[in-house]
């Protein structure tokens, strides 16, 4: 039965993470006063691209050609890994394999950013290198917290083994989130990290290293970006609140834990366009303390459980 | 004391979390908001003491806290901040990436075996957290060059002592707790005056923006 978790997966990481762009868009739109686009215009939007023809610079290798299916494929690899309704114990969910398959996907964007040799690709990819490397310390020692307190380091099985922490574990748990939510903030391009709505040249970073995509490889470089804020996001809120992931493969407790998830990542959602409507963008030499700050609070919070 | 370990260590994570945070907060609003929250955890603590002592005393002491700590001190605080458009309290002697490795050394040294005289050291997970947040508020009394992050800082330092002591089983009475908030209410009373002599004298109540013809007598 198994397999029918792993198709669920990847249904549930595909098919809901355009409506949680749609969500965030909505709320900070709301909060801007506006009535902003439908939670549903994302996924308008990917059918608009995939119908559309592409254009391509002939100075493109076949890594500018590649990276968008690698890229996805990444994607579709992690979540096979995540805790999403379920616990779940693959390869994939180890906290190191979720790291380096974050960074290769990261390595291909940025490749894919500087292979047409247009210089807002490069400084994109300049700077997505320097963030990714900052990012990466602190999103790896996060992990390694939350993994010191469950007892394991497979993703997948975390959310169980944390209802049964002690309370000792309270306190380098809050610290540990608090650092892996400065790395969501981080790798997924939002605030105050990068602005995900702006193509000023000065302020790009994501949007940089994707501007010469066009048509069917511009929507799976979005998509794949959806994917990953959904996967950052299963993660943060499994193991905050590690309640209602279903214990059986039965139809009930499959449709309560999904019910249970969805109301989660709202939550989440909208935490993340209150955080990115309330605060400025970061200049981008003031980035490295705010992901300075994240890989520190993991160290303290190991600190508290070492100690 | 017979709370269960779960209890205190909810009570010491919910004072040491927000005095790790004061370090990194830029807003002195953001300062009062998590002095706040501090305050409402060591009521949280008295309230939860004077369940398990039964002692009434103990809930009158939870309820002024709550009145002086989470009210009365924020508002005079805020009121402070805005007489003296104080908002942000950003210059500090070191740098953000050097506080925090600072901040991670405190709080390892606070599990350290030097703390282990304390007779129920490593019997309650709380007890190093609670010392973490007291050396924490201090080194933010150090590190920060605004007054307003000096008052909370000895505000949130107080409130580290007092759920430490309360954790060490040293007995609460309602006229201790009493004469602690007292003791509040007159420090913000000499806090504000001292501001204003500040402010009149040298224009400014942050160290790295003192007049400096100002700092010598005429």
């Amino acid at each position: 039965m198994e397999w029918i978790t792993y198709i669920l997966q990847i249904a549930i990481v595909l098919g809901l993470s355009p409506m949680v762009i749609g969500l965030i868009r909505k709320v900070k739109a709301r909060m801007q006063t506006r009535v902003g686009a439908s939670v549903f215009q994302p996924y308008r939007d990917l059918a608009k691209l995939f119908r559309k023809d592409e254009v391509i610079s002939e100075d493109a290798s076949w890594v500018f050609r590649s990276a968008p299916y690698i890229v996805f494929g990444t994607t579709v690899a992690l979540a096979l890994g995540i805790p999403l309704i379920s616990p779940l114990s693959t390869p994939l969910g180890d906290i190191l394999v979720f790291a380096y398959v974050i960074a290769t996907g990261a390595f291909f964007t940025a490749l894919a950013g500087i292979d047409t040799g247009s210089a807002f690709g490069g400084f994109g990819s300049s700077r997505e290198m320097t963030i990714a490397a900052l990012t990466e310390g602190g999103l790896i020692l996060s992990l390694f917290a939350i993994s010191l307190i469950a007892g394991t380091t497979n993703l997948g099985l975390m959310p169980a083994a944390l209802l049964d922490a002690s309370g000792r574990a309270l306190a380098p748990l809050l610290l540990a989130l608090a650092a892996f939510g400065i790395a969501l903030l981080a790798e997924n391009a939002r605030m105050p990290v990068d602005n995900p709505a702006t193509h000023l040249e000065l302020t790009m970073v994501h949007e940089a290293m994707i501007l010469e995509y066009s048509g069917k490889r511009l929507a799976l470089m979005e998509w794949a970006s959806y994917n990953k804020l959904l996967i950052f996001i299963a993660i943060f809120v499994n193991i905050l609140m590690p309640w209602g992931l279903a214990e059986s493969f039965a139809i009930g407790a499959q449709s309560s834990a999904l019910a249970i998830f969805l109301v989660k990542v709202t939550v989440a959602a909208s935490a993340i366009a209150l955080i990115e409507s309330s605060i400025a963008k970061l200049r981008i030499f003031r980035v490295p303390d705010l992901l300075i700050t994240s890989f520190v609070l993991s160290v303290i919070g190991i600190l508290i459980i070492v100690l | 004391m017979h709370l269960p370990i779960l209890s205190l260590t909810i009570f010491a994570a919910a004072v040491y979390l927000p005095a790790l945070a004061m370090n990194i907060a830029r807003k002195n609003s953001t300062l009062v908001l998590l002095y706040i929250i501090q305050s409402i955890a060591v009521a949280g603590a008295l309230l939860a003491l004077s369940y398990d002592a039964g002692a009434a005393g103990l809930l009158y002491a939870a309820l002024l806290t709550i009145a002086v700590k989470a009210v009365m001190a924020p508002a005079f605080l805020l009121r402070l901040i805005k007489r003296y458009d104080a908002r942000f309290s950003t210059a500090s002697y070191l740098n953000m990436p050097l506080s925090l490795l600072a901040l991670s050394a405190v709080t390892a040294f606070s599990y350290s075996s030097v703390f282990s005289v304390i007779p129920i050291f490593n019997r309650s997970p709380s007890t190093p957290l609670l010392i973490a947040s007291i050396f924490s508020v201090l080194f933010l009394m150090v590190n920060r060059r605004g007054a307003i992050a000096d008052i909370v800082g000895v505000l949130a330092f107080e409130n580290g002592v007092v759920l430490l002591a309360a954790f060490l089983g040293v007995e609460h009475s309602f006229a201790l707790e009493f004469a602690i908030t007292f003791d509040i209410a007159v420090w913000i009373a000499i806090a504000s005056a001292f501001l204003t002599m500040m402010y009149r004298h040298y224009g400014a109540i942050e160290t790295a923006i003192l007049s400096m013809t100002h700092l010598t007598e005429e």
